[in-house]
């Protein structure tokens, strides 16, 4: 396609490229090799371990202790030779030996949440330390895109979750682990086994396109799935949250960006891991209700009852004289007669019921193995791991499993060289599709349940409105997902040139997904096709190669680092989807697929074939001045190939500010051991919309003339638009860092302003042009909002510990221009200049229904009749019409969100709770539910199906205010709007570790022991499944595991 | 001299690894984006084989999402309105009371009623379908075709359904927006043409079609628009526009120039599964409406079981009633076992299918109109209308008797008005296609059948003469295009006084009930609300409570909320 783009520039990425999967090949290949020696060398060294042997090299061993403040043996600390990648660390005791250590050496002790401190050796043998505690762990390093830096010299507002404090956490996804783990950080929930739970950053910057982070997985933008990492092997989460942070990613940052770190070797002793859990799962405790045999039964009755009802409201009687009168509910023959297959009326007459939504459901088990091991040697690094997770949902036949494999190794070749080579294997597996709860719902408590009988009904009571909810256990289904993930990485330190280094990485993920689904008779499109079959086929792969140059220079009190990137990026697809139908036999599924009649290609579905390339330069420098007075200013120019020919390059500037106030003569000594401020301005992008959308695009459908068949082609729904390009938001950034009370409080407060200009909207347009939608830059919108973490120590004893975090955050967006207007609008979507992006545009209600009192003094508007809903006359004009009576009624964001961890440590046990809070309020976080609260009144489902038994209905007879009558055709309707507002239980975990006197009889290094449970209790007024899955019908899964962790 | 080496070396180095950062590329190239899996219009239209491409998708969609019913919401509503139902002719006998359908209009038609929106979105996808092609083919390479008038043919078929989608929004909207161009940019300033600036719109389209498609048998393939199809349509927009003798003389065009001619004695495949047929029935047979030797046929839409392209009829579905959920025989059996498949019975009759009773034929169309002739006319023989219904209930002693519900027991339970909207009533047989289903076997077809069927048939033409005839007062040439119609169907022939609108009216329920567009016909006579209230019997809503105003529908709620730039005013009444 690009055959002479640039031929000097291919060659030399084709060489590259080459270089580097030569390199990755190699390290693949030495894998196995230095972790089989790694072992051996360890256990050869041992014994030898003994001064003679070191005699020889006129090097010294030192050994010490290292414990905390509390005069607790630390272990685990990394010590290094500073200079040097050689390194070791403690052991359970605080031990360490360092042997071959010369005599102007200096070491370094680290441990994560302490203040490092270096140590010249001189001519001491042992070196005893005491580690303090560093609450805000100024001196932890944290990943910002293209490099790492400091925390303390951070000036962007970075979030950070350590995945060590999740490890008792039963989270199959990597983003479940974030939820309420940091402010500004949204992630939602999923029901569903596997599956990828919804995740944003602050608030929503687009009104079409997506809201999804971007995601870094070891340097490399990651388009792949979440799913596919194993929680395991994360070492640690970075989140960017503002302009300046994430303007390095330039074009697709607006809507932050998460950098996910991968677990590296880390101790010269080779180190096995194995962690298990074990548990299971059942919905949370917030259920809802469908009709029992006899509200459905009695339902029909009432419907045909107040059918009657409504015709003799509409002669406009002024007393109840001449009323239809209720049948007599309590005689069984009655309400039978109004049921509609005999089935019912036998079922009902012989007191028999079914409950479907329990026939759907199960209590479905929960587990996850992960082995690992690794280490590091003089200087290569190691760590190799494995797991196997396998979740069933709490639907039936919705099963998920997925193993992993990850293998992560570096190597200093030469003290300016260094290579790397992470590669990550995936599969998972989905296959099966869920009993459907919908179905259930709607299912009749009458029916009988004859699946896997001789005379199962496709159609319950021969109802097509009641499909069997059961059916899709008769649909054979494997859904096979493979992804390869792999990075090289050439560290490059120019030797003659001070500070400066050069990085180039290479990255190739291939995904791959086969979906083959057969449907046999049994099913409603294998019965109405004899048979379907259908295979899916897509692949993907993505490459992209950065260029870094890094310069990192100290003069004195000046402190300089720049960055320069050059990135390009190609991604592409082919899929394709073979159906078949009209199977003379079946026996084969969906293997079988020649046996089908009519057998359909298509090249269109599941995206298609295509491709996109993306190019980047990005530069960042930022100096600091005595590590008090921090400046850094970026730029980023991105092209990408989606977007229209005016408008392929866009760039993306940003600058920030930090300053130590603590660090100021002012300030020092006082009550203040650290205060750091810091603010930051700059534009990030939304690529959005992604490929080919600038195109108006064919539709093709099918016509046969005689027995010929034509494939006919014609203009699509949406209309072209060549002018599409970024929509870039603009935002301030200021923030503080505090620590105080002797580091007992800190934390950190960030306030946020973001515009977003040609804001994308996909505008629909009036239907006399035959075109529905159209994508145009030409919205703006406004985001703000407040974040504040807070940690305490609020007990800090030889045994005992608490500690506590919490998080609040609090976002408002308001749409600022749609169309150009300043009063423009759109009802279809909801949106209103001036308004939030989330407004819902409705019928206020005036409170309770119309009564039969109201109707017979003639006090009910025109055409309105007992049993229907009260709606505010806006205008006072007597009719309640769509044009004038409508308002925003309220919102669907959430008013603020809050989580509380708490943790506490006695002796070896540990006890972590944490609890997770959307709050409502004020019209926040509302949400439509008629579905649930209302029993259906519009549509003929009222009486072909079973309903939500959440509110009963209004009768004239039983003075229900919050609900309509069962019959009732309105002139119009609204939602019925409900808090989501919740306080979840969210996460809890009781570990026990094994004190080091048994665990020195065991020989091994860690044992914990645990039992931990997920989302037990839910406190909301929503009444659903669950508030935060909102009306879908997968409900949010709540789990109890016992796990077990050790090391060796 | 060593130091100059080094010095060379490490500048090498360098620049190497600068490379990256300093070459230039050719970005554009890069970021050339090139469709690889869909057409966009620059390419789609570029030969005569795409043309021919563009006419199929528009075949496709006027037969799926005009004349088909599923995929969408509303779609059987859409489906059975425009063929009659809550007319004079049809009500929902599924549930009479049901606000699905238009069973009552007083609370249907508001401005964001279903059906108002699937008429004006799915016709302006034809306008906007054709508005494309025609762009097309007047940019097009003349070296492209074969020769002038093959690109004029084309030309006229696009410009015959833009015709076609004006058609019916003129009928049921009355002014509209006349959108003559392809749109490529968004355009939110529509505004109301005058309706019989419409109507000149249409005569102009089908004039041009008219003249240059090609004439009955020279059409490229089955299905595909001739000259005779234009003239009817332009007869018809004519007669609308107040144009009568131009209607005459163009109805005229289709019956004397294209060798098209009524069907009078038995042809093709029969499917005589009740013991008896007529010519009449073999116009519906499976297989015949696309047989050479059927001179009736002016349009017909294809169909073809379980082929691409194919698609399939909801015949049963909406004709029929809804026999098997009538429950049990009077001693309390299933009513119905239905046919044995794989070993079990699936409660389905194939002779009847799968009916869900959409469409329950008013009394006046299921008896009124046929009293004159009961015993003579064809089209009201038993094996056209089944009237006779018999338990298939092998334990019940009832078994093969005919159904009766004054049998049942008064604990029974039954419902009058169920029995006899839902499960038991006439059943036009024309729109099934008995035992000869392709596709879903445990459900005798699921209500769907594989018959083509017609867009436009001659007779209808002839009544749409007659009707001219009748506006021009030449009564005695309108009675004997009626009586062309009524002679072959062996009914007793008309006087000239008896000619008048209503009694054409009346011949087209007769002659086309189910198969014309009786929505278009009722609302551009003037008719419509007149003969619902005369003759909707739906037993909730009598009348259905339409009022005048219902002449028209609704403008969409959502034309005049998007259309930002302009007035868009709703018809009066709503």
């Amino acid at each position: 396609m690009k055959k002479n783009a640039c031929f000097s520039r291919e060659i030399f990425l084709g060489i590259q490229r080459v270089l580097n999967l030569m390199k990755l090949t190699i390290f693949l290949t030495l894998i196995s090799v230095i972790s089989v020696f790694a072992g051996t060398t360890y256990s050869q060294t041992e014994p030898a371990n003994s001064e003679n042997t070191y005699v020889a090299q006129q090097q010294k061993k030192i050994s010490g202790k290292v414990i905390d403040n509390t005069g607790a043996p630390l272990p685990g600390v990394t010590i290094v030779l500073q200079g040097t990648t050689k390194g070791t660390i403690t052991d359970i005791d605080g031990n360490y030996t360092f042997t071959e250590i010369p005599e102007n050496a200096i070491l370094q002790f680290s441990f994560i949440g302490m203040k490092t401190q270096e140590v010249a050796v001189g001519s001491k043998s042992t070196i005893n330390i005491t580690l303090a505690e560093d609450a805000i762990g100024i001196d932890e390093v944290v990943a910002i895109g293209y490099g790492t830096a400091r925390r303390s010299d951070v000036t962007g507002s970075v979030a950070s979750v350590d995945y060590d404090e999740k490890s008792l956490q039963s989270n199959i996804n990597v983003l479940q682990a974030l939820a309420g783990a940091s402010a500004g950080i949204n992630v939602g929930q999923t029901g569903e086994a596997g599956g990828d739970p919804s995740f944003s950053i602050r608030g929503k910057t687009s009104l079409s396109a997506s809201d999804s982070p971007l995601i870094v997985l070891d340097g490399i933008i990651y388009n792949g799935s979440m799913a596919d990492i194993s929680t395991n092997d994360i070492k640690s989460v970075d989140i960017l949250k503002d302009a300046s942070a994430a303007a390095v990613y330039g074009s697709r940052s607006a809507n932050g960006v998460v950098l996910i770190t991968t677990k590296k070797g880390n101790s010269e002793k080779p180190t096995i891991n194995f962690d298990m859990y074990y548990g299971y799962q059942d919905i949370t405790n917030n259920s809802m209700e469908v009709m029992n045999a006899d509200q459905y039964a009695v339902r029909l009755t009432d419907y045909y009852y107040q059918q009657s009802l409504y015709s003799w409201y509409k002669t406009g009687p002024t007393s109840s004289i001449g009323r239809p009168v209720q049948p007599d509910v309590t005689n069984r023959t009655v309400v039978a007669s109004t049921l509609r297959s005999e089935e019912e009326k036998a079922n009902y007459i012989a007191g028999n019921e079914i409950d479907w939504v329990d026939e759907v459901m199960q209590t479905a088990p929960i587990q996850n193995y992960n082995l690992s091991y690794s280490g590091r040697t003089d200087r290569t690094n190691y760590y190799i791991s494995s797991s196997y997770s396998s979740q069933d949902g709490v639907l039936k036949n919705d099963d998920f499993s997925r193993v992993t494999v990850r293998s992560n190794i570096e190597s200093q070749v030469t003290d300016w060289l260094k290579l790397g080579a992470n590669t990550a294997y995936s599969y998972r597996d989905y296959s099966g599709l869920a009993a459907d709860l919908n179905e259930a719902r709607e299912a009749s408590p009458l029916a009988d349940n004859k699946f896997d009988s001789g005379d199962y009904d496709l159609y319950l009571t021969g109802e097509s409105y009641m499909v069997n909810p059961l059916m899709n256990l008769y649909i054979d289904n494997s859904d096979i997902r493979n992804d390869l993930f792999m990075v090289g990485s050439a560290k490059i330190e120019v030797p003659f040139v001070k500070g400066l280094s050069f990085d180039i990485n290479y990255s190739n993920t291939y995904n791959a997904r086969s979906n083959f689904t057969f449907w046999p008779t049994k099913t409603v499109s294998g019965s109405s096709n004899n048979g379907q079959g259908r295979k899916d086929h897509i692949e993907e792969r993505d490459w992209i190669q950065n260029n870094i140059a890094n310069y990192m220079r100290t003069f004195g009190d000046h402190n300089i680092t720049a960055t320069l990137l050059y990135s390009r990026e190609h991604s592409q697809q082919n899929s394709s989807r073979l159906e078949a139908s009209g199977f003379e036999n079946q026996a084969l599924g969906y293997n079988g697929m020649g046996f089908g009649t009519l057998s359909t290609v298509s090249t269109t579905e599941n995206g298609g074939t295509w491709e996109q390339d993306g190019i980047s330069y990005m530069g960042r420098a930022s100096y600091s001045y005595k590590s008090r007075y921090f400046v850094t200013g970026t730029i980023r120019r991105d092209g990408y190939s989606g977007f229209g020919s005016n408008n392929k390059f866009a760039n993306f500037p940003s600058v920030s500010l930090g300053w130590v106030l603590s660090d100021e003569p002012f300030l020092k000594g006082k009550n203040f051991p650290y205060l750091k401020l810091r603010t930051s301005y700059g534009v990030n992008g939304n690529q959005g919309l992604g490929r080919y959308k600038s195109f108006s695009t064919m539709n093709t459908s099918s016509y046969i003339y005689g027995s010929t068949t034509s494939i006919g082609v014609y203009p699509s729904d949406a209309l072209g638009n060549n002018d599409l390009k970024w929509e870039k938001t603009t935002s301030f950034n200021l923030g503080l860092d505090f620590a105080f009370f002797n580091q007992r409080i800190s934390g950190s407060i960030d306030a946020y302003n973001a515009n977003t200009n040609d804001v994308l909207v996909q505008r629909t347009l009036p239907a006399s042009s035959g075109y529905e939608t159209v994508y145009e830059n030409i919205g703006k919108l406004n985001n703000k909002g407040l974040e504040l973490m807070l940690n305490t120590v609020n007990i800090r004893q030889n045994d005992l510990k608490w500690t506590s975090n919490l998080t609040f955050s609090i976002n408002r967006n308001k749409i600022k221009t749609l169309y150009g207007g300043s009063n423009d609008y759109d009802i279809g979507n909801e949106w209103f200049v001036g308004e939030s992006i989330s407004a819902n545009y409705d019928y206020e209600m005036a409170g309770g229904v119309w009564t039969e009192e109201e109707l017979y003094q003639g006090k009910t508007l025109d055409s309105w009749y007992p049993g229907q809903f009260k709606y505010v006359d806006q205008n006072g004009d007597g009719v309640i019409s769509p044009d004038s009576d409508r308002k925003v009624v309220n919102y669907e964001d959430p008013n603020f969100r809050f989580s509380i961890n708490n943790s506490v440590s006695y002796k070896q046990f540990t006890l972590n709770v944490l609890f997770n809070a959307i709050v409502g309020g004020n019209d926040y976080y509302m949400m439509n539910n008629s579905g649930v609260l209302n029993t259906d009144y519009v549509a003929d489902t009222v009486y072909r199906v079973n309903n939500s038994a959440v509110r009963p209905y209004w009768t004239p007879e039983n003075g229900v205010t919050n609900a309509t009558g069962i019959y009732n055709t309105p002139a119009v309707t609204s939602g019925i709007y409900q808090s989501r507002g919740f306080l979840r239980l969210q996460d809890i975990s009781l570990s026990y570790k094994f004190k080091d006197s048994v665990l020195e009889r065991l020989k091994m290094n860690s044992m914990q022991v645990y039992v931990s449970g997920k989302n037990l209790y839910t406190w909301t007024n929503w009444d659903g499944w669950d508030p935060e899955v909102g009306v879908s019908n997968i409900p949010l899964m709540r789990n109890i595991t016992v796990g077990l962790k050790l090391s060796l | 001299m060593k130091q100059k080496i080094y010095r060379i070396i490490r500048t090498c180095i360098l620049a190497v690894l600068i490379i990256p950062f300093i070459t230039s590329c050719d970005n554009d190239k890069i970021l050339e984006e090139t469709p690889l899996d869909f057409l966009a219009p620059s390419n789609a239209y570029s030969s005569v084989a795409g043309m021919r491409q563009g006419i199929s998708g528009i075949l496709s969609f006027v037969r799926h999402d005009i004349m088909d019913v599923e995929g969408y919401p509303g779609g059987s509503t859409y489906f059975t309105w425009r063929r009659g139902q809550c007319s004079d002719i049809a009500y929902y006998g599924e549930n009479p009371a049901s606000a699905l359908f238009p069973c009552n209009f007083a609370t249907f038609f508001n401005t964001s009623n279903v059906l108002s929106l699937l008429c004006w979105e799915k016709n302006y996808k034809v306008v906007k379908f054709a508005n494309a092609l025609i762009d097309a083919i007047e940019k097009s390479e003349p070296d492209m075709w074969d020769n002038e008038a093959q690109k004029a043919a084309y030309k006229g078929e696009a410009m015959f359904f833009r015709a076609y989608a004006y058609r019916e929004l003129v009928a049921c909207f009355g002014a509209v927006p006349i959108i003559k161009e392809a749109i490529d940019t968004p355009k939110t300033d529509y505004t109301r043409d005058a309706v019989s600036d419409v109507y000149a719109f249409i005569e102009t389209d089908l004039s041009y079609a008219a003249a240059n498609l090609p004439v009955r048998g020279q059409e490229e393939e089955p299905g595909r628009i001739t000259q005779g199809a234009a003239w009817h349509f332009l007869s018809e927009a004519y007669v609308a526009d107040g144009k009568y003798q131009l209607a005459v003389d163009a109805a005229t065009h289709v019956i004397d120039d294209y060798g098209y001619a009524l069907m009078t004695s038995r042809f093709g495949s029969s499917n005589d599964v009740f013991g008896s047929g007529d010519v009449y029935t073999d116009l519906f047979a499976y297989g015949n409406q696309n047989l050479s030797e059927n001179t009736e046929a002016i349009w017909v839409i294809q169909i073809e079981p379980l082929v691409e392209g194919g698609s399939s009829f909801p015949g049963e579905r909406a004709f029929g009633c809804a026999y098997y959920r009538m429950g049990n025989t009077p001693d309390g059996f299933k009513a119905f076992r239905g046919d044995l498949y794989d070993g079990s019975y699936t409660g389905y009759s194939d002779t009847l299918g799968r009916p869900v009773a959409w469409d329950r034929p008013t009394w006046f169309a299921s008896n009124a109109m046929w009293e004159s002739d009961w015993n003579n006319d064809i089209r009201n023989a038993e094996h056209s209308i089944k009237r006779h219904f018999y338990y298939d209930s092998p334990e019940s002693a009832y078994d093969g008797m005919e159904i009766d519900f004054s049998k049942y027991p008064a604990d029974a339970g039954r419902d009058a008005i169920k029995d006899t909207t839902q499960y038991i009533y006439p059943y036009y047989m024309k729109a099934a296609d008995p035992c000869n289903h392709f596709t879903d076997a445990v459900r005798a077809g699921g209500g769907y059948n594989h018959k083509d069927y017609y867009a436009l048939r001659l007779a209808e033409t002839y009544l749409l003469r007659a009707e001219a005839y009748i506006d021009l007062g030449e009564t005695g040439k309108a009675a004997d295009d009626i009586n062309m119609v009524r002679e072959r169907a062996n009914a007793k022939p008309i006087a000239a006084s008896q000619a008048t609108i209503d009694y054409v009216l009346d011949e087209r329920a007769r002659e086309l009930y189910g198969e014309e567009q009786r929505q278009i016909t009722l609302r551009r006579t003037g008719k419509l609300i007149e003969r619902i209230k005369k003759y909707n019997d739906n037993p909730y809503f009598p009348g259905l409570n339409a009022e005048d105003f219902n002449a028209l529908l609704p403008i969409p709620q959502t034309q005049i909320d998007l259309n930002i730039d302009a007035d868009f005013p709703q018809n009066p009444g709503y």
